[in-house]
């Protein structure tokens, strides 16, 4: 490719190709083309001029000036841009639409003559009264009909001017949202994309673990119960019951079994399918996610969807102010005034936008909030309720201790344990087969079908016996396996304050595997700062032993905790404390929390949940920092604030505007620039970060977050 | 008969239908396109170029920007 060499200094050299080099589409192509040099530390690449700008180290110019002769970009296709790439295409696309809307209405202003100046506004004015019209017939009154009666109403009186500077505003507004909007929608996806996940593949040889990204076109999957299909695909073997409610908003399960369809970011309620991927469904899942933030009113924000309606509703106020002052005063100045200045337009606009910058906030602090409506009832609960194991204590609970019954070693114990165990994405699960891990014991695949049962165990058939693992409740209740007095001694003994998980083959006691599962160590500080924040109520819900259960909650300042809970007693208790008053806060992480979270006013996965888990959680934490919880409250009540103070603010402001205007203070032309001017920084001031900067500094350093 | 002559409006209206047939005329003609197409042309040349010339100026600012930095010790 020919080129000059505009800039050359050590480090950083910018080639320039002229226009027309490659097109819009192959900037990111061009840039990663010399990302591939491992030198580059990074490119960049303008269509308009075909510039490139690569810094690199060490002393790598040579070869790529030798890249830049050999490139050819009919050879290149476009690639998808990175996050962080589009992030900042967006805010230079932001800041160059600006400039271009401010040069234009300068330029039109000062050069144009009048004539054609205003020709011009009453064209566009026209699509402005066009579009209110078209309004008014299809969704009744709404700030579409003010706007185009107001600029109307100018050009009928021939004031271009203030038409003009209406329309100015209303398209800086109009930008304004679109850029947020565009700006959540970047940085959730990021904050999405990074969420990769491990998948079963099917091989000849067996399942095999692999990451997701491995994963190719037509290769075959396993998923069992409780876990998210991670691909579109068809369904080749095996059958169960799939969740896709995400997808279809249906609650009810569907039936899969070998050549039906299932889709990425679905989950399997019961039964284990393997689907042959069609498609990757990273994208798919995120579009999913965005999609039902972006559009569907259930989860809009309480204020948000009232706001709107609070906003259509006083359109047609506005028109009767202006047919009473029209009659009283019969000035039609007077009476514009009143069409100028309206509430819903700024109502309308800033409440979205800091819904969706709160958004955007949370997402940037590693949290996926899935609407306004969650942010808003995490503002106003007064009682947080925390499932134990994996939320309030350490994410990943260790293996203590395996005692040995039955002639059984303990290595056999642990290895069987592992092998049922690894299919499942719990704490529990993960602490066994490191366990076994650890001690370098191979298990291989040698049972059958593996049934889960929620919060109970699992159960399976292993060399023609039943195989159960799971809490004594599940082994010795509801399998009858007998457990002795000699035994539960040894096991009390020897468990101390761990959970104790029971194994048992054939209907007789095998094994027990004791889990010592220390609480987070910020969980202590992250309950204090959830207290201060105005939290009443911090409520521990456990299916652990008693013992095991007090001793967490005293070392933590629990006000109140469950032991030995069942997964329908955490729904049932969840729902008695929202029947006493309270607004209830759920963090689980677990299968067995699903039903708990799904009945919580909000609830809240933590970034090693299970998909069922965070499936159905409202919020997901992406750190493992439980402080991030006193964060997310700060921002969810700094956000209520905002939009009350910014009602407070509309209706002050616009009100002494009115009444400036009626009494002929200020003209038609002044009150319209204020009022789109306020609406304008109102808009302006909602992006800004409800988080202080240093909090955010401090999370950059990696440091413990302090909750200011 | 000759009055009927004399009528403003009469060449009003011969006058309206006249560029009626010719502005039609006049639009469709092959001249018109290839004057509007080249028009267009030039229009999107002109922006290619500003854009270019935009893009470059933005490019050399950053430079100098680096360069000023890179003296200042702060890079």
């Amino acid at each position: 490719m020919r080129y000059s060499i505009v800039y050359d200094k050590p480090g950083r050299i910018r080639l320039r190709c002229g226009k027309f080099a490659f097109d819009k589409e192959l900037e990111g192509a061009v840039a990663e083309y010399f990302c591939r040099c491992e030198a580059v530390t990074s490119a960049e690449a303008h269509f308009e001029n075909g510039g490139m700008l690569i810094c690199y180290k060490g002393d790598a110019r040579g070869r790529l000036l030798e890249m830049a002769d050999a490139l050819d970009t009919r050879r290149l296709t476009p690639v998808k841009d990175t996050s962080e790439n589009q992030l900042a295409k967006l805010d230079e696309d932001f800041r160059d639409n600006l400039l271009k809307h401010v040069i234009k209405r300068l330029i039109n202003r000062a050069l144009l003559p009048p004539i054609i100046g205003h020709t011009i506004i009453v064209i566009r004015g026209l699509g402005y009264v066009w579009r209110g019209i078209k309004a008014l017939f299809e969704d009744g009154l709404t700030v579409d009909v003010l706007d185009g009666a107001s600029i109307g109403a100018c050009l009928l009186q021939s004031d271009h001017e203030t038409a003009g500077s209406i329309m100015f505003l209303l398209k800086l507004s109009g930008l304004l949202e679109e850029y947020t909007r565009a700006r959540t929608r970047a940085a959730l996806t990021e904050s999405l994309a990074v969420n990769t996940d491990k998948v079963w593949l099917v091989t000849d040889g067996g399942d095999v673990l692999i990451p997701m990204e491995k994963l190719k076109v037509g290769d075959t999957v396993r998923v069992r119960t409780g876990s998210m299909i991670p691909v579109d695909g068809e369904v080749t073997e095996g059958e169960g019951m799939v969740n896709e409610s995400s997808m279809t908003g249906e609650p009810l399960s569907v039936m899969k079994n070998a050549g039906k369809s299932v889709f990425a970011g679905t989950v399997v309620d019961e039964g284990s399918i393997a689907v042959k991927v069609r498609a990757l469904g990273g994208d798919t899942r995120i579009d999913c996610i965005i999609r039902l933030i972006d559009d569907s009113e259930n989860l809009k924000a309480g204020v948000q969807s009232r706001a709107e309606q609070l906003a259509d509703s006083i359109v047609p106020f506005s028109f009767l102010g202006f047919g009473l002052t029209l009659l009283l005063t019969r000035d039609i100045t007077k009476a514009v005034s009143v069409l100028m200045v309206d509430y819903s337009c700024a109502i309308k606009l800033s409440t979205p936008i800091s819904v969706i910058s709160a958004l955007r906030e949370a997402a940037e602090h590693d949290m996926t909030v899935k609407g306004g409506k969650f942010l808003e009832e995490f503002a106003a609960a007064d009682t947080v309720v925390f499932d134990k194991t994996g939320t309030l204590t350490n994410a990943e609970p260790v293996l203590e201790q395996v005692i040995a019954f039955d002639s059984m070693s303990e290595e056999d114990v642990l290895r069987t344990a592992a092998c049922l165990e690894e299919h499942f994405p719990h704490s529990v699960a993960a602490a066994i087969v490191k366990g076994a891990a650890d001690k370098g014991l191979i298990h291989e695949e040698e049972h059958a079908e593996v049934e889960y049962i929620v919060a109970h165990g699992i159960a399976t058939t292993l060399h023609g016996e039943r195989a159960v693992i799971g809490s004594r409740h599940f082994v010795q209740e509801d399998e009858g396996v007998e457990v002795t007095d000699e035994m539960q001694a040894e096991i009390d003994r020897r468990a101390g304050a761990s959970s104790v998980i029971y194994l048992a083959i054939g209907g007789r006691l095998k094994g027990a595997l004791c889990i010592f599962d220390p609480p987070r160590a910020e969980a202590k500080k992250a309950i204090e700062l959830l207290k201060k924040s105005g939290i009443k109520n911090v409520v521990m819900l456990t299916g652990d032993s008693e013992k095991a259960a007090r001793l967490t909650a005293e070392r933590l300042g629990i006000t109140h905790y469950e032991s030995q809970v069942l997964p329908e007693d955490k729904h049932a208790m969840v729902e008695a404390i929202k029947l006493s008053g309270h607004r209830v806060i759920m963090v689980g992480d677990g299968i067995n929390d699903a039903p708990a979270l799904a009945a919580a006013n909000v609830s809240c996965a933590m970034s090693d949940a299970s998909d069922i888990a965070r499936e159905a959680a409202d919020i997901t934490l992406r750190g493992a920092d439980l402080t991030e919880l006193a964060v997310l409250r700060k921002l969810s009540v700094s956000l209520m604030d905002r939009i009350n103070a910014n009602y407070r603010f509309i209706i002050g402001f616009n009100s002494a505007l009115l009444a400036l205007g009626l009494f002929s203070v200020i003209t038609p032309a002044a009150s319209a620039f204020l009022h789109n001017g306020s609406t304008m920084a109102l808009c302006a001031a909602s992006m800004r970060p409800l988080l202080k900067e240093d909090r955010r500094r401090v999370k950059c350093t990696g440091a413990v977050a302090e909750y200011a | 008969m000759l009055n009927c002559l004399k009528n403003e409006k009469l060449w009003c209206a011969v006058g309206g239908a006249a560029a009626v047939i010719l502005g039609k005329k006049v639009v469709k003609a092959k001249k018109t396109r290839e004057i509007c197409v080249s028009g267009l042309a030039k229009g999107m040349k002109l922006k290619a170029d500003a854009q270019e010339c935009f893009r470059s100026m933005k490019d050399e600012a950053n430079d100098i920007c680096c360069d000023a930095k890179a003296e200042a010790g702060v890079e």
